[in-house]
């Protein structure tokens, strides 16, 4: 089962296309709404990463896109001081990968990749 | 802003009320001192004469007759230039116009007559009355507009009591402008300062605002680049293996991940609104034993029981988080903390410091301050005046200060 991050950020993508393939075996990366259809349609899609600030698309439709395919969703974005969280399903910049891993985990527990045996 | 509008205007109306208040009581003050002069030369005019003017003189009438005075040679006092300007205490037209009256009692006070009587407002034997209850005094002013002056001669008491009426009213008027004009132009000073703080903040609240928008603006800035270092790092460290510099990498991107909590918290606008209470006992308490858990300095507490702030728990919980940071970073000595409470809470963090010179150090509250046993650390200078900012929200003071090699922050609420 693969995982699609989606992000404006070329690096984000970079790091994170290799940290969540290791996970998740095949990583699609986006940097714009306008990637996404095409992406689903090519399937076997079990997590998502999205930004909340994915320019050429608004998040909610992008969630809706994504629940739509049975896709976990976590939501990635950069918090206003003082202002409330994401809620469930997001994750405020910054993070460590082990964070963002956890909670992956928790919105789609059976979705990651089986490890190779060393 | 508000606090400091609200602030400013109270200061300034009660720096008007002071310089009002201090300028026409000095005029009215100037003003009944000279009235009580003008009439003590009257008086001692008057007592200089044994409390009649010169016989004869003017349209006295000599008590109890209907004579009309001697209009005959009537000896001048006063040289020609005298006799014309306002009507003061050294005025010819005073014998004629002046009201009063004057009496003589015998040792005892028993005893009294009239030597002179020009006044309508008494009777004779009210005067003598009046007269014989001044005995004992001196000089003064008496049943409001008279003014009085008791002195001696041959063994015998006189009392001369002289109508000022119409000296006073100027007085009086004055006084009764003044305090008009007061009260009036404390009214026009606080229209017009209502109206000039909007045009007088203005630009300093739109420069506070600027500031907040940039800092929290940096602090999304650095967010995401921070995220991508960290996940690189990680990516580094999969490929390649742990290394010190993969290890580096983590350690620098939490250091500024806190800062960056830092520097955004000082953008959050502070909201109104009824603040719970807090037990601060507890919250203290369990600060020491953090403490204990971070150090093998000696730490001792003493902490007053059911002491309680009306304060959010999560801003007692991160002022006592950056006090506890303080300590754990700079302390060579023992750690003490002391909790008070009463009419005025007071909160001591004090631990042993090497290198700092005694006395205040208030600037450590400044934002990237840092003292002399911080310099060459890693220590952004930013976890004091956080605290002060904070304490200063919940209507506190700080304070800090350096005694025989121990460093103490005082809070009191």
């Amino acid at each position: 089962m693969g995982a699609l991050v989606a992000c404006a950020d070329r690096d984000f993508l970079a790091a994170y296309s290799v940290l969540l393939s290791r996970e998740y075996g095949r990583v699609a990366a986006v940097f714009d709404g306008t990637q996404i259809p095409a992406v689903l349609a090519g399937g076997d899609i079990a997590v998502a990463v999205v930004d909340r600030d994915l320019p050429n698309v608004t998040h909610e439709h992008l969630r809706e896109l994504l629940a739509a395919e049975n896709i976990a969703a976590l939501t990635v974005y950069n918090p206003v001081s003082g202002e409330d969280t994401g809620g469930e399903g997001s994750l405020a910049y910054p993070f460590f990968p082990e964070e963002l891993l956890a909670a992956l985990r928790a919105i789609a527990p059976d979705a990651g990749a089986e490890e190779d045996d060393a | 802003m508000k606090k400091a509008r609200r602030s400013f205007v109270a200061y300034a109306m009660a720096a008007m009320f002071v310089l009002l208040t201090v300028l026409l009581g000095t005029v009215n003050a100037v003003s009944l001192t000279m009235a009580s002069r003008d009439a003590d030369k009257v008086t001692e005019m008057l007592a200089s004469r044994n409390g009649v003017f010169a016989p004869g003189a003017g349209s006295m009438r000599p008590p109890g007759t209907d004579a009309a005075p001697d209009s005959g040679d009537v000896p001048r006092d006063f040289s020609l230039d005298d006799r014309f300007g306002p009507m003061g205490p050294s005025s010819p037209e005073l014998d004629g116009s002046l009201r009063y009256f004057t009496a003589v009692y015998d040792g005892a006070g028993s005893e009294g007559e009239l030597v002179a009587y020009n006044i309508s407002a008494v009777s004779e034997e009210e005067a003598l009355l009046w007269g014989g209850s001044l005995l004992r005094e001196s000089t003064g002013w008496t049943h409001g507009t008279y003014r009085y002056r008791v002195y001696g001669s041959e063994g015998r008491t006189f009392v001369t009591v002289i109508d000022q009426g119409r000296e006073m009213v100027g007085v009086l008027r004055l006084l009764t402008i003044s305090a008009l004009g007061e009260v009036l132009g404390l009214l026009l000073s606080f229209l017009f300062l209502l109206w000039a703080c909007r045009r007088v903040f203005r630009p300093l609240e739109a420069a506070d605002r600027k500031q907040n928008e940039f800092i929290a603006g940096m602090e999304r800035e650095f967010k995401l680049p921070l995220t991508v270092i960290a996940a690189d790092g990680e990516v580094i460290e999969r490929e390649h293996g742990s290394s010190p510099q993969t290890q580096s990498i983590r350690r620098q991107v939490r250091h500024m991940t806190g800062l960056l909590a830092r520097l955004g918290a000082f953008a959050v606008f502070p909201k109104d609104g009824d603040a719970p209470e807090c037990d601060l006992s507890a919250a203290v308490g369990r600060t020491i034993e953090e403490l204990r858990g971070g150090t093998e300095l000696e730490i001792s507490a003493n902490i007053e029981p059911g002491v309680k702030l009306a304060a959010p728990g999560q801003t007692v919980d991160e002022i006592l988080a950056e006090l506890r940071g303080n300590a754990l970073k700079f302390a060579t000595g023992p750690i003490a903390v002391t909790l008070t409470g009463g009419q005025r809470v007071k909160l001591i963090f004090a631990n042993g410091a090497k290198g700092l010179a005694d006395g205040p150090c208030d600037v450590v509250f400044d934002r990237f301050a840092t003292l002399d046993n911080a310099v060459g650390g890693r220590d952004a200078g930013l976890g004091l005046s956080r605290v002060k900012e904070l304490v200063r929200d919940l209507g506190g003071r700080c304070s800090a200060e350096v005694s025989n090699g121990v460093f103490s922050v005082t809070i009191a609420f």
